[in-house]
């Protein structure tokens, strides 16, 4: 399955025209008082052009990708210029198509850009409308192009072994629960003679069988679930407390003439200077001595520590952007400090918070040096243990990549959760303006 | 509710401003302390002597011999360190700001479906650096890995990315700006939003350019968040560690080879040389402070400016 | 205020890191678990179910804490900082002892081995690399438990394949087999690497992390002749003699063949670069050789054999050492010292040690490495007890692992990075050692 690159290039940029006409032709003609089927043709139509001028633009580059003698570089180059050619081209191409007056009352009075900004929906020109859509064409395919690596991954989840470390990469391959069972179940290799004796046993379930396949017998439960429950303790305790010590202090420094305040900020933001390994053993003897060591109490008050810094910064960064007035006017009218903190302040930083909480909380959930260090058995977070499924005489790769995906699935559903506040961006411009 | 009223109930059930100051900075500030003052102040006492973790003997006072064999000792090989962690810092958050910048400025305005690609995009960040390392040794492997099944036409032909010198830290890079570019792009977002949509219509009506708005009302007020992204990101690009071990090791040779990377294997990997890899820590440390010093400094007075 | 009361709380901070330093020692009880620490492999899994029957049989618990490899000596070497007693014995790598023995980690077992007879029970060579400190001593800090050396896996079909054994026989002159020298195995990887269909004649370790390179490297180095040291630990002119430049050129000479992509690979990487069919012949230890011989992980399990390291140029034949022995440490209570050589003593047993080899464990019994039953239990146990005749080891000293760095880096830049020639990177590897072992005192200038 080797995939050469004008193939996926070209199948990539293709894909790309075709989403972008199909999505930005049709309101443009639409406009114009032709079908929407026509819109949809004419998209298909752009597509395999571009895909053909693209191949074109690359058959004529090769004497450049030559020149420059240093393959992966000469390519990028070529793929820069030809996106920037036939982004050229359709610009050109947009000046072709008349504009109407009746909604362009803003636009023309800027020529160079229509205001996008408006939420007059009704009056958005469908140059706007096809510049949208083919930023939304832009932005999608960024998406799947940044997600193959991911995909990748989810698919080595379900690979055996061999398949995994396949030369040429398989694409293809007969899907197996494999990575899954290893990473789940503590296993013994087997010898030929135990196989064949463990075969003649009736009380194997699905799960035996799919591992006696492989030489091996299931011993009992691994610690992966154990250790994904010990993540989700510390990173959750710990990302709750450095929010609301970061939100507290943020709003302090913010907000107060606190004294010694560039300094006191610059020592919170030191704290996270030093690199990890140097400071492991010292804390290693420290949490030994006091106690700390594999403990719960210990990783959470790390990780708080740890995110301190950062949360301090961002939510101040956030709450400077808050106005002032806010809060005078809440004062004037007679609320207390506090008052005016929890019920003024606090519901207009939410973003930031909902940011400080994503980021703490994927910090203190994938960390790993600490971790490794500060923690054997009962407190110990899964990162450490997952790249460590080192079973039999080599890497596990299906079951290291079924281990993360498993992993990766609290904090995609953190932020998913989170995701309506923290793409709201701070809201106050209309206030702002009056 | 007369002034005087207001003062005594203040003194009494209501906090004053300095009270709640201190009461909000003070838990941060201690935890913190109790945190680092420890190993702050062992590492530094550590880093006068000649010490190993697994010598069975008390750490042996040399004053500045550390420091001086660091900074002098040509052989050591400490600057080629510095210098490739400096170029991995400066290309790795530089490419970071340019491609999130880009992507928040696509990502603004919603369309259907856009809060879900966020939240895709924002998957390589969630990954654990660890994991990501290994499998992107996976990915760039040239016979293994699809990374060059993708870019070259020639896949068996194309280059060893890790096994060569100068691709090697650049394959280091990319994947650093693969995984942390969504979080520039998250806070660039943040900003963005925050920005009010009358200051774009009034420079409209100036019939100012698009770059003069860029620069005059976008740039402006993404800058105090997008800082504190710099900020963060620089000061992890010199902490780099996770994914350079994962990926390189620091190979071919020492090309690699950022000063976490040398840091580890000065304080473990066999060596435990802990006496002077805490001086190098502090070494690393001094430059960091003097970095973010002079970046937070000319940040001020560019807002003041 | 808030400045001061800051520094107040600095103050007790401070106070209370230094006050916590004091802790209640254990009180003395009766020995019902016995901890082991090793790294998370099967062979750990082996161990923990020969602890399951001393269990049965005595009632004591036997617990083994795997962790994984990449950090396993990170944690043995923060708990000798800490001189805890959360592990009462270590399966320890043979290049440890030196550190274990000098500086008081471990404790001395030679009387015990010696009385229980236990000394005379395992070979020589093995007892020698995993038990004594300093070399001839006499002194024993471990039971050597786990044996271990590099040996070679290959792919049958391709070398009974009749085109190939004819056009190899035609191209160099002599019938296509399992080398007996490295120069037939140079042959046979130029002959195997066809790019064009994705082989490669041969797999050799290229790891920065700790020991890898030097682990494969050694294997041509001492079957040269040459090795780290002289007898009187001088490595100036041994390091860099013209038998070790000429085996380090060699090696670089093998890696053109290796499949790409193995820039930085050791063990993992190596069965890799088999499975996946990519590679003719691949060195590894053999404790890793179980997972080639499973035909659910490899699909060349059936047509894998598996051969001992060949000899040099002049006949020296030298195979590098793996494998670890099996220490207690010393800082736990005397109870628990006697309670950890109770177990030693019934591990070591010739009856216990068989279980050992039945389940999966690299015995280095010698009643039991020459029974038939060993011999004819895998089809890599017979290269495994021909090995374990011919193992040499890098330094033991406490230092090794300083010395091990520049030989890491400089060959890597060598080898891989193709910086340089030999000679300049055994030259700056020989200076840099011998100044790391003037100023352990090992050398005088």
């Amino acid at each position: 399955m080797t995939i050469p690159l004008p193939d996926f290039w070209i199948v990539y940029f293709s894909i790309f025209w075709v989403l972008a006409g199909l999505t930005a032709t049709p309101p443009v003609l639409r406009h114009k008082g032709y079908p929407f089927l026509l819109g949809l043709l004419l998209g298909v139509v752009v597509g395999v052009v571009s895909g053909a001028v693209f191949m074109l633009l690359l058959a004529l580059a090769k004497p450049v990708i030559d020149a420059v003698g240093n393959a992966a570089v000469g390519t990028v180059i070529v793929i820069l210029v030809a996106a920037g050619l036939i982004i050229a081209g359709l610009g050109a191409l947009k000046n072709f198509i008349p504009t109407s007056g009746a909604s362009m009352t803003v636009a023309e009075g800027a020529p160079h850009t229509p205001v996008g900004y408006s939420t007059r929906v009704d009056k958005v020109h469908p140059n706007w409308q096809a510049a949208q859509s083919i930023r939304a064409s832009v932005v999608i395919m960024l998406a799947a192009l940044t997600l193959i690596p991911v995909i990748w991954m989810g698919m080595t989840a379900f690979k055996s072994r061999s398949d995994a470390v396949a030369s040429p990469p398989k694409v293809i391959f007969e899907p197996t629960m494999e990575g899954f069972i290893s990473l789940l179940y503590d296993r013994r290799q087997l010898n030929e003679q135990q196989v064949a004796e463990y075969k003649q046993r009736d009380d194997l379930d699905w799960k035996d069988k799919v591992m006696l396949e492989r030489g091996q017998a299931i011993t009992g439960q691994s610690d992966y679930v154990k250790r994904l429950k010990n993540s989700l303790i510390i990173a959750g305790t710990s990302t709750l407390l450095s929010v609301v010590l970061g939100v507290l202090a943020a709003y302090a420094f913010s907000r107060f003439n606190v004294p010694g305040e560039g300094d006191l900020l610059f020592f919170i933001l030191s704290t996270r200077m030093l690199p990890p390994v140097v400071v492991t053993i010292p804390i290693f003897l420290m949490y030994r001595e006091l106690g700390l060591y594999d403990k719960y109490l210990g990783m959470i008050l790390l990780y708080t520590a740890f995110n301190l810094s950062f949360s301090v910064w961002l939510l101040k960064g956030f709450i400077d952007e808050i106005p002032r007035e806010y809060e005078e006017a809440a004062l004037v009218d007679g609320y207390t400090r506090l008052q005016a903190f929890i019920q003024i302040v606090l519901p207009q930083a939410v973003t930031g918070i909902a940011a400080t909480t994503v980021f703490s909380f994927i910090f203190a959930w994938n960390e790993y040096a600490f971790a490794l260090m500060l923690t054997a058995d009962t407190a110990r977070t899964a990162p450490p243990s997952i790249p460590s499924v080192l079973g039999t005489g080599g890497i596990e790769w299906a079951a290291i990549a079924a281990g993360s995906l498993g992993f990766l699935i609290p904090v995609v559903l953190v932020t998913f959760a989170l995701r309506r506040y923290l793409l709201r961006g701070v809201t106050f411009g209309a206030i702002r303006q009056g | 509710m007369s002034h005087v009223n207001t003062q005594a109930f203040s003194g009494r059930r209501h906090l004053s401003d300095g009270r709640i100051a201190t009461f909000f900075i003070m838990p941060t500030l201690v935890l913190l302390i109790l945190m680092n003052v420890f190993p702050l102040f062992y590492s530094l006492y550590l880093s006068f002597t000649d010490y190993s973790v697994i010598a069975n003997e008390s750490p042996e006072w040399i004053a500045l011999d550390n420091f001086e064999k660091i900074l002098t000792t040509e052989r050591s090989r400490y600057w080629h360190n510095f210098t490739v962690t400096g170029q991995y810092a400066v290309f790795s958050v530089g490419l970071q700001v340019i491609v999130g910048f880009s992507l928040a400025l696509l990502l603004r305005e919603k369309f259907k479906g856009s809060g879900i690609i966020t939240t895709l995009i924002l998957i390589p960040m969630m990954l654990s650096p660890v994991v990501v390392g290994l499998f992107w040794k996976l990915i760039f492997d040239p016979s293994k890995g699809i990374f060059n099944h993708i870019i070259y036409m020639n896949p068996t032909a194309g280059d060893q990315w890790l096994a060569n010198s100068t691709l090697a830290l650049w394959a280091i890079i990319i994947v650093d700006v693969w995984m942390w570019s969504p979080f520039v792009m998250l806070l660039c977002l943040s900003g963005l939003g925050a920005i009010p949509d009358y200051l774009y219509e009034a420079a409209a009506i100036d019939r100012a350019s698009s770059w003069f708005q860029f620069r005059r009302i976008t740039l402006p007020q993404v800058m105090p968040l997008l800082t504190i992204a710099i900020l963060f990101r620089t000061i992890e690009a010199f902490k780099a560690f996770d994914l350079v071990m994962g990926l390189t090791g620091g190979t071919p040779g020492d090309a690699t080879e950022t000063v976490s990377v040398r840091l580890y294997r000065e304080a473990f990997l066999g060596k435990f040389k802990t006496g002077e890899s805490s001086a190098l820590a502090y070494v690393v440390l001094i430059i960091i402070i003097a970095v973010s010093n002079l970046y937070i400094r000319s940040l001020n007075r560019m807002r003041e400016g | 205020m808030l400045k001061k009361s800051a520094s107040l709380f600095i103050l007790i901070a401070m106070a209370l890191t230094l006050v916590g330093g004091v802790t209640a020692a254990p009180p003395v009880q009766e020995v019902d678990e016995l901890v082991i620490l090793w790294a998370e492999w099967d062979p750990a899994n082996y161990l923990q179910e020969i602890g399951n029957r001393y269990e049965a049989e005595t009632g004591i618990k036997v617990n083994v804490i795997q962790e994984p490899w990449g950090s396993f000596y990170d944690r043995m070497a923060a708990e000798w900082a800490a001189q805890g007693d959360s592990y009462d014995m270590v399966v320890g790598d043979s290049q440890w002892v030196g550190q274990g023995a000098t500086q008081g980690h471990y404790v001395d077992l030679t009387d015990f081995m010696l009385e229980s007879g236990i000394k005379d029970s395992v070979t020589p060579a093995t007892l020698q690399f995993y038990g004594e400190y300093p070399a001839a001593s006499g002194r024993y800090y471990a039971y050597p438990t786990e044996g271990d050396a590099v040996g070679w896996a290959y792919r049958k079909d391709l070398f009974e394949d009749p085109t190939n054994m004819e056009e190899f026989e035609a191209q160099y002159g002599y019938p296509l087999a399992p080398p007996d020298n490295w120069m037939q195995l140079r042959d046979i990887a130029e002959f195997f690497t066809r790019p064009d269909d994705n082989l490669y004649g041969v797999g050799v370790y290229t790891q920065i992390d700790y020991d890898g390179l030097t682990m494969g490297f050694e294997n041509v180095l001492f079957s040269w002749g040459a090795g780290w040291q002289d007898e009187n630990n001088q490595v100036l002119g041994v390091v860099n003699s013209d038998a070790a430049i000429e085996a380090l050129e060699f090696y670089k000479g093998l890696y053109q063949f290796a499949p790409p992509g193995t820039n930085n690979a050791f063990y993992a990487e190596m069965n890799d670069v088999f499975i996946n069919g990519q590679t003719a012949m691949i060195m590894n230890y053999f404790a890793f050789f179980p997972a080639l011989a499973n035909p659910g992980i490899n699909p060349y399990a059936d047509v894998t054999g598996f051969f001992p390291g060949p000899a040099g140029p002049n006949g020296d034949r030298y195979v590098a050492l793996g494998g670890q022995g099996l220490s207690v440490l010393s800082y736990i209570s005397d109870e628990r010292k006697q309670a950890s050589m109770d177990f030693v003593e019934w591990f070591a047993s010739t009856a216990v040690q068989e279980q050992w080899a039945e389940v999966g464990g690299y015995t280095c019994n010698i009643e039991v490495l020459e029974s038939e039953a060993f011999l004819t239990n895998t089809a890599y146990n017979p290269a495994f007890a021909d090995s374990m005749t011919f193992v040499k080891d890098f330094w033991n000293i406490p230092e090794f692992g300083e010395l091990l760095e520049p030989v890491q880096r400089y060959l890597h830049a060598y080898v891989v990075g193709g910086e340089g020639t030999a000679k300049e990177a055994l030259d700056n590897t020989a200076i840099e050692q011998y100044e790391i072992l003037v100023d352990a005192g090992v050398l005088t200038e």
